[in-house]
């Protein structure tokens, strides 16, 4: 390590870029109003593009509206649980699990779930789909396709977009979100108004019924499993937030009181005209422009975060830098996305996979809660909330903490079998496992923690 | 930030923008509210105020916000601008990809005036970004 950057008073030098493994210094955190941003940049394309679209091809408005606000409840609560965590500790999801995981099992999980699947795999999906939509919508705008709008190019530079504010960590994300977010509001208002007036005014609105229909249940767990992974990882980004409650805050208006709107207007453009998804009712109600910017902005914001959060993950994971990691794997997913919307492989058995992978992502969420919010004060005494995680040089974490691994596969296999939102289930599983299983350890003096890892001067 | 944040001349510097950023925001807005008075079609007139409320909106919420900024806080202040700076660029990109659209057309002079103060918007926000970042203060707050 040169001089440089060798720790100073205590406070460690940031090594791997972005603060990736150590704690984000008090003079870098951000506002409440830039954090909500940054959040609501991920969720426009969630709950816009693909949740509220998919909801009004089979719920009246109403019913949207019921489904979404259950959803978005349940998702608040969860999320800022986590983010109050990442907020105290001003630390990554992937550096918290170093306690109830372990060093290997915070490398392993982190690795696996977030860096492959956010970081690689739904990178190069969302980058393949942004593709394949923007020809679709290029073609009905233009009348035909010019090479820079064909699917696999445009895969690739939309990858390329997403990778350069990701390349910037939060300081990207922020920079993108501040311009897109309030734009995007405009694009959508101005969207849902015109399908609302063209069927007819709001009354005829709320009482349009789909074609299809699905159950309130189907739709409140569908509401749930679509942000459930955003819900877990809050800590990437509340780890900025000037305080706890400031990043809970961020997090939970964000997801009780936007989302609705968001998923309602997404929903009634795709239930008031003939169009799937609201990017193709937009260019069907004339407002080809707002749709190809609504992809563009909306796929960016997301995307980006996955990159960012997969990149912060494998920099827990292997040593090095975490702008170099984001280079590698954006340069990897934009490849993938151009040859998979060129044809040379399909989509669909990543996709099968990945949603598979994703089942392991949040009963992350329901261990570090129990471990965090229940075991550290009450059963091992640590009352104070900065004091229950600590991280430096010279930390001392076990290799591997097995009640954790346990309530990790138990949370993820045993979700589908019981009746409700599998995302949630596996989150209550994973809670109610760790904390028995961790607590009987602890009373009855079993050895569940193996090996020992020692930090080092750069938070490795 | 700038590490001496709170001398008399980085306060200096911010008062040029403190005062205009907001000012020049609310009459952008007010004047693509007058120009949506000559456009027959009401989505057309709806979109054009919808729009410009925006600006108008964040920049009195500025003049409040600096009441609560100590007067010798260059921080503080720079916040409130670079937030408020940043609504007249979102907002005018709005109008540039918007007004143009079929559904909410309007006539040739009266598009081009709107598109030409949404330029002005975008002008705005981006030279008071770029200015502060100049001056070494944060563009996200």
């Amino acid at each position: 390590m040169d001089k440089e950057n060798m720790p100073q008073n205590g406070v460690q030098k940031d090594m791997f870029g972005d603060f990736a493994n150590v704690k984000v210094p008090e003079d870098k955190t951000k506002s409440f109003y830039g954090m909500f941003l940054v959040f609501t940049g991920v969720l426009v394309s969630i709950a816009v593009l693909y949740g509220g679209a998919g909801l009004g091809n089979g719920l009246s408005a109403k019913d949207i509206l019921i489904a979404s606000v259950t959803g978005s409840v349940i998702l608040g609560i969860v999320g800022a649980l986590t983010a109050v965590i990442g907020a105290n500790t001003r630390t990554s999801t992937y550096l918290l699990l170093r306690y109830p995981f372990g060093r290997g099992g915070s490398k392993l999980a982190g690795a696996a779930v977030s860096g492959i699947g956010c970081g690689i795999g739904w990178f190069f999906i969302q980058a393949y789909l942004f593709g394949t939509v923007f020809e679709t919508i290029s073609m009905e705008v233009f009348g035909e396709v010019y090479w820079i709008a064909s699917a696999p190019v445009a895969a690739f530079w939309g990858a390329c977009l997403m990778s350069l504010t990701a390349y910037f960590g939060y300081k990207g994300l922020a920079f993108l979100s501040y311009l897109a977010v309030p734009l995007f509001m405009i694009l959508l208002l101005a969207g849902t108004y015109a399908a609302v007036t063209e069927a007819g005014g709001f009354n005829q609105a709320v009482s349009a019924a789909p074609e299809a229909s699905i159950t309130m249940s189907a739709a409140i767990t569908s509401v749930i499993g679509m942000y459930v992974a955003g819900a877990t990882i809050t800590p990437d980004i509340s780890r900025y937030a000037k305080s706890p409650k400031a990043g809970a805050a961020a997090w939970f208006l964000q997801v009780v009181v936007l989302q609705p709107v968001l998923m309602l207007c997404a929903g009634l453009l795709t239930l008031l005209t003939p169009m799937g998804d609201i990017a193709q009712a937009m260019a069907f109600l004339g407002m080809g422009l707002g749709a190809l910017a609504l992809i563009i902005f909306g796929q960016w914001t997301t995307n980006d975060n996955n990159l960012y959060n997969g990149s912060l993950a494998f920099a827990n994971t292997v040593r090095i830098s975490k702008k170099k990691i984001t280079l590698i794997m954006g340069g990897i997913g934009a490849v993938l996305a151009s040859l998979t919307a060129a044809g040379v492989f399909g989509a669909d058995p990543f996709m099968e996979f990945l949603n598979q992978l994703g089942r392991f992502l949040p009963p992350i969420a329901g261990i570090l809660i129990a471990d965090y919010y229940i075991f550290r004060p009450y059963v091992l005494g640590i009352k104070d909330p900065k004091k229950r995680y600590v991280f430096g040089e010279g930390t001392e974490y076990s290799q591997w903490n097995w009640v954790g691994i346990i309530s990790w596969v138990a949370g993820t296999i045993a979700s589908p079998y019981l009746p409700g939102a599998v995302g949630f289930n596996s989150i209550a599983i994973a809670f109610v496992v760790y904390l028995v299983l961790a607590t009987l350890a602890e009373k009855a003096n079993i050895k569940y923690e193996q090996g020992s890892y020692i930090e080092t001067s750069d938070g490795f | 930030m700038s590490q001496n944040n709170n001398s008399n001349s980085e306060l200096k510097d911010l008062m040029w923008y403190k005062k205009y950023v907001p000012l020049y925001s609310i009459i952008l807005g007010v004047l693509a509210i007058v120009v949506s008075f000559f456009v027959d079609l009401p989505r057309t007139r709806g979109l054009y105020i919808g729009i410009a409320l925006g600006p108008i909106v964040v920049s009195l919420i500025a003049y409040l916000r600096y009441g609560f900024e100590s007067s010798n806080n260059a921080l503080g202040l720079a916040k409130v601008i670079v937030e408020t700076a940043w609504m007249p660029l979102s907002f005018g990109v709005g109008y540039f990809v918007m007004a143009p659209s079929t559904y909410y057309a309007a006539p040739g002079g009266t598009l081009a005036i709107v598109l030409i103060i949404a330029l002005l918007m975008v002008i705005l926000g981006l030279r008071t970004l770029i200015a502060l970042s100049k001056k070494g203060y944060e563009l996200t707050p």
